[in-house]
């Protein structure tokens, strides 16, 4: 079902079309809640999808509402709910800028030689590195995980000023644990050899040798 | 530049790629190649919020609403433009029964048919 087809259903009966949105896109909403927040677990995924649900049921039921592109108010809605997930589970980690984070990695990716072979990458490539990296990043040991989930939170902090105190609080707080720099540190390189191998293995050669 | 600093700006790119890949900021409306595959737990989990949803959710939906900031572009809250939504069947909280989803489920049936024949005209015209 396309949004246009789903839009027209919201002029001729929204309720019908609630139905209709919950049955032909509940799998791509949730992957789009997923896509935003790294590593949530499937009951939390489940409870976001619904609050996103209800919150677009309550939109549509109010008077005045425009069924103009639903698709975009929905993922608007799913967003929201991420980021609102996020800020209470993980207050380090909220999507605050998305466009800093591209000037920082084009910086960072400048005259490296990962950044030349990355830039002539097929974006089919690119996409499935990126879910090939999701992927792994789940798989990862239980530690390493909760290491490479808030690295790759506080990325811009740590690139601009490598303070691995922030990591290790941001750590301590998923883990429960009082960590240490040092060992949160060590952690994460250990995190990011096994990623590149498993990466490797799995046929992403231009990653070089860590 | 020596050895270890190339190391070091190539090590600095694996992050940047990592966190960028993770992070990307995606579309307005993603398509399904945009986005991360949903594991076997996940669509259990998904699965357990049963077929009914939308029904459980208008019954639910006199709860206290909080807006989200609009998207840009759009006014969530818009002046009345669609004044038949506003006196639609949405203002309903009630149960389901049987025979209304059985309604429910013809009213589906009859849209889809309607869509299906619309895409079929517009690819005949």
């Amino acid at each position: 079902m396309t949004e246009a087809e789903l839009e027209e259903a919201f002029r001729e009966d929204p309720e019908v079309a609630l139905e209709l949105l919950d049955e032909e896109f509940r799998g791509r909403i949730a992957r789009f809640i997923k896509s935003k927040v790294l590593g949530i677990n499937a009951a939390d995924l489940a409870d976001l999808y619904q609050s996103t649900l209800l919150d677009f049921v309550r939109a549509v039921r109010r008077p005045g509402f425009d069924p103009s592109r639903p698709l975009r108010l929905v993922f608007h809605i799913a967003k929201s709910r991420a980021i609102d997930f996020l800020r209470r589970k993980r207050p380090y980690d909220f999507d605050a800028d998305p466009e800093a984070i591209l000037q920082l990695v084009a910086a960072d990716l400048k005259g490296t030689d990962l950044g030349r072979r990355w830039k002539y990458l097929d974006p089919v490539v690119w996409r499935e590195f990126r879910r090939a990296l999701h992927d792994e990043i789940l798989a990862l040991p239980e530690r390493q995980r909760q290491i490479a989930v808030a690295f790759v939170a506080l990325f811009e902090k740590l690139q601009e000023a490598p303070d691995y105190r922030l990591l290790a609080r941001a750590v301590s707080r998923e883990s429960g644990n009082d960590e240490n720099v040092v060992t949160v540190k060590s952690g994460w390189h250990e995190a990011r050899r096994r990623l590149m191998r498993r990466l490797t293995q799995r046929g992403f050669d231009f990653l070089g040798k860590e | 530049m020596g050895t270890k600093d190339r190391n070091e700006r190539e090590r600095r790119a694996l992050d940047a790629l990592i966190a960028s890949q993770i992070r990307r900021p995606l579309p307005e409306v993603p398509s399904e190649d945009d986005l991360i595959e949903l594991s076997d737990d996940d669509c259990a989990a998904l699965g357990s919020l049963g077929t009914d949803l939308v029904q459980q959710l208008l019954s639910r939906s006199d709860e206290p609403y909080e807006e989200p900031e609009s998207p840009v572009g759009r006014t969530v809250r818009s002046p009345s433009s669609e004044p038949e939504l506003a006196n639609s069947g949405l203002n309903r909280a009630e149960e389901i029964d049987d025979e209304t989803r059985r309604e429910l489920e013809l009213q589906r049936e009859e849209i889809r048919r309607q869509l299906r024949e619309q895409g079929e005209s517009d690819d005949d015209a």
